[in-house]
């Protein structure tokens, strides 16, 4: 244990190690007595990082949209032939992978022992060596053809796309991140390896571990794979100076539902820069929304009492290094009454502030929530390697919730709700 | 091997209801369910009253008399959850209310544990009644309205929806096979509701189960405080477990304006939850569609790249199989032919020893997973000893482990489709994008 260091938190009663390999990638190790260990070793390369300047030749490369999840499904295979999932299957092992706006995660779960090492030495192995061949890129644009369409048919993955899509006219999250038929279809061997060397490198990535596992052998294990002297040149993304305002205002699109459905985003083009700064402007995003579009809330009570919502809002908030927003949806037959129903009620708790109990109560919420995520394996780690990426540290959340005041509430309230960067998504029945 | 104790130990909280308790205190937070299990009457009317009487439970108590009432309390309790709901076990149905809350070991002031556990007792006994005990008018209407509009998002979710009309169809005239039909919702009157909900709760078969860090006899007290009289324990039997056999099988295709085709093809597998066959099911299910490495997803998805998504569900309390994938409506054939084809080969051949071993090695790990989460555990038991089967983690494992291929092929033989249902997309365009 002696290269890792051990970060603690006493009110919860809870622990990890994080240790900094020569190759640059930081490790986490995170012990919990569970029947179940699980692992996920991650790169930030996701949907928005699809600019950068090639270090050989100093070009400037633009990818095609859904390159970041066509190499996800395309790190499953390997030289010998061998589907990584059967590899996993023989260790009675649960393999998985997701790629999201910033980052591309690679995952299993096993019963904690030795299959679980073994596991991690596959995982590890898999997604450094990478192989692509015409044909099987070819393969690979059928099955994800079949998966665009899936979220095309989607009416919630599409009302929350063209939010998103209002709200930001150039940066890159405005990208669906499967990509289209068309954008996939430009995606070539060279290109993926050309990402790979670029984005999978150590030092772009993380390594997280939960579960019944001893720190120095997870660390044995990633000696085998990385080595100490891993490049470390650029893998920076460019990413183009965005407007602050919302781009479009009102996006409406027609589709095979049978209600209209709406998502409202609030884009927050003020979030600070420095990661702590970001972390805590989020949480009081995540209050903020909370207090506003709750169930238990005045708004919903009074929209559900006048039958104009009959399901709860569905709400949250997206924070990146290059996005911040919060947003709220649901399902109306009259979206342009309800719109109106919250346009008020935003105006009168501008003027008033919102209320210090339930200030209060949605920071219990806050808090009760996180302490619940410890006894899930899985969720600690999704839960630290979000905190990486943000550069922030897991542990420090409960002390930054509770220095929240309802002051800097009201004002965020009155900075990150404003009809200029607020943009409304409808989508209509055929 | 487990690693932790799995068993279950059972108490008599009073005179015929039973709490089935589960010591784990390496958790942050404890499940409290309780169950009431009952024979479905197989009455589609009966199954809107039962939908409508949740919804009504839900939507305020004496105490709390807004469902924003219940949810601040919820809330203040550390964000508890408590949720009602119902839902089929074979031809029986289950009314359930359950809660998530963490441990009273993080409470400050008031115990987490008695406040679920009266806000449990306003729900189910003490809802929000008018002076001649009838749901108020107007609440019975919202709720009415609430449950139309939920079943007309259904289609929302091709996936889902196609799910359910090939249950409607295959189990027609089943209990399992009814869904709430919005026409029967909206004929409900206030008094038909309120009698509905008095004769409901007149007489219960209530079970608790309980997985947390609390001490038995702690948890028996406060159960005991706030249900012991509250109810006539009822001793009416369920309907025991049974499967019928496929018939010709049935081919229905509905259009959707979306892109994908969505296939489900229903099969009937005669082996139901108490079947000496039952433990082996998990194994043929993983072996056939309910895994990355099963036949199905390897044919269909990696080698013949003709769709995302692709599974196999088993559903033990009616011995059904369901396979559904989301495919180009054009392989919608080739598709179909494949998934009957591939079934098969699984009578005619034995696997070979490493598919079956794979196979089990995954049962296994999800039987293990189990004990990592405080509701699969509850749920885990409860689902058995409604039927009086008695059957730990362990046991399982050790009846998964000793699984042979001529279980398997023995499976495969007593499997037949019995239903085909293809929502076909229409693959339009969605429609024209305006913006403003």
């Amino acid at each position: 244990m002696n290269k890792f260091t051990e970060y603690s938190n006493t009110l919860l009663s809870e622990k990890y190690y994080k240790f900094i390999h020569g190759s640059g990638l930081p490790i986490f190790v995170y012990p919990k007595e569970r029947q179940s260990s699980c692992a996920i070793f991650a790169t930030e390369f996701g949907s928005i990082n699809n600019r950068f300047y090639d270090i050989n030749t100093g070009k400037l490369i633009d990818l095609p949209d859904g390159i970041a999840h066509f190499m996800e499904h395309k790190m499953f295979d390997n030289e010998n032939g061998d589907n990584v999932d059967d590899i996993f299957s023989r260790l009675g092992a649960d393999p998985n992978a997701y790629t999201s706006w910033d980052h591309t995660a690679y995952f299993f779960t096993c019963t904690s022992g030795e299959s679980f090492y073994e596991g991690l030495d596959k995982l590890l192995s898999f997604v450094s060596s990478p192989y692509f061949t015409e044909e099987s890129v070819a393969k690979e644009q059928g099955i994800i053809g079949q998966e665009i369409a899936m979220c095309e048919d989607d009416p919630y993955d599409r009302c929350f796309l063209e939010m998103v899509r209002g709200l930001y006219e150039k940066n890159p999250v405005r990208a669906d991140v499967v990509g289209s038929v068309d954008s996939i279809a430009q995606i070539t061997p060279a290109l993926l390896y050309q990402c790979h060397e670029r984005f999978y490198k150590p030092c772009n990535m993380a390594l997280i571990v939960c579960g019944d596992v001893e720190a120095e052998r997870v660390l044995m294990v990633t000696d085998k794979h990385i080595s100490a002297s891993s490049d470390k040149t650029d893998t920076r993304t460019i990413l183009p100076k965005e407007r602050i305002m919302a781009y479009k205002r009102r996006v409406t699109q027609k589709m095979a539902v049978e209600r209209p459905m709406f998502c409202i985003g609030f884009k927050d083009s003020k979030a600070p820069t420095d990661p702590y700064g970001r972390r805590k402007r989020q949480i009081l995003t995540e209050i903020l929304i909370g207090v506003i579009f709750s169930s238990s809330g005045e708004l919903y009570s009074s929209l559900f009492k006048k039958n104009l919502m009959t399901t709860p809002f569905n709400y949250g908030e997206e924070y990146g290094k290059s996005y911040a927003l919060g947003y709220v949806g649901g399902e109306c037959d009259d979206v342009e009454l309800l719109f109106g129903e919250i346009k008020k009620y935003i105006k009168k708790i501008k003027k008033n502030g919102i209320k210090k109990e339930d200030f209060e109560r949605r920071k219990k919420i806050i808090f009760s929530s996180d302490i619940k995520m410890y006894d899930s394996t899985w969720e600690i780690a999704s839960a630290l390697l979000d905190s990486y990426l943000s550069e922030t540290d897991l542990f420090d959340d409960p002390e930054l919730l509770k220095s929240l005041t309802l002051e800097e509430a009201n004002d965020l309230l009155k900075e990150l709700i404003c009809e200029k960067r607020t943009t409304y998504s409808v989508v209509l029945p055929n | 091997m487990q690693r932790f104790d799995v068993s279950s130990e059972k108490f008599e909280v009073f005179d015929n209801c039973e709490l089935k308790y589960y010591h784990a205190d390496r958790f942050k937070t404890s499940i409290l369910k309780l169950s009431v299990a009952l024979p479905s009457d197989n009455d589609p009317k009966s199954t809107a009253m039962f939908s409508l009487m949740i919804n009504l439970l839900k939507s305020g108590t004496e105490k709390y008399p807004e469902k924003a009432d219940i949810i601040k309390r919820l809330n203040d309790l550390y964000d508890a959850t408590c949720s009602i709901g119902g839902y089929a076990s074979g031809d029986n149905r289950i009314f359930e209310i359950s809660s998530e809350m963490l441990s009273d070991r993080f409470a400050d002031s008031e115990s987490i544990f008695e406040g679920i556990c009266e806000l449990m007792y306003q729900m189910l006994f003490k809802p929000f009644l008018d002076s001649d005990r009838r749901f108020y008018k107007d609440r019975v209407e919202r709720e009415k309205n609430t449950i139309i509009d939920r079943i007309k998002s259904e289609k929302n979710n091709s996936r889902e929806y196609a799910f359910k009309r090939c249950r409607e169809i295959m189990c027609d005239g089943e209990p399992y096979g009814q869904s709430v039909k919005p026409r029967l919702i909206s004929r409900i009157s206030q008094k038909q509701i309120s009698d509905y909900y008095i004769a409901f709760v007149k007489e219960l078969k209530l079970e608790f189960s309980y997985v947390g860090d609390k001490d038995a006899s702690e948890v028996i007290s406060v159960l005991k405080k706030h249900f012991s009289g509250a109810y006539t324990p009822s001793d009416k039997a369920l309907l025991p477990l049974s499967a019928r056999s496929a018939g010709k099988i049935k081919y229905v295709e509905e259009e959707l304006d979306i892109k994908q085709g969505v296939l489900i093809i229903g099969m009937r597998t005669g082996i139901l939850l108490d079947d000496e066959l039952s433990c082996a099911m998990c194994v043929f299910n993983n072996i056939y569609g309910g895994t990355f490495s099963s036949r199905l997803f390897k044919l269909i998805r990696e080698k013949m790249s003709m769709c995302y998504y692709m599974s196999s569900d088993y559903v033990s309390t009616k011995g059904l199989m369901f396979v559904s994938c989301g495919i180009d409506v054009n392989n919608r054939e080739i598709v179909q032919n494949t998934i009957i084809a591939e079934l098969d080969r699984l009578k005619s051949e034995p696997v070979t020893r490493e598919e079956l071993e794979v196979a089990k090695k995954l049962a296994i790990k999800e039987l293990n997973d189990i004990t990592d989460y405080p509701n699969a555990i509850a749920s885990f038991y409860f689902s058995r000893s409604i039927y009086g089967i008695a059957l730990t983690i362990n046991e399982f494992i050790e009846k998964v482990s000793k699984v042979s291929a001529v279980d398997i092929q023995r499976i495969a033989n007593k499997i037949a489709p019995d239903t085909v249902f293809f929502l076909k997309g229409t693959g339009a365009d969605n429609g024209e994008d305006l913006y403003e």
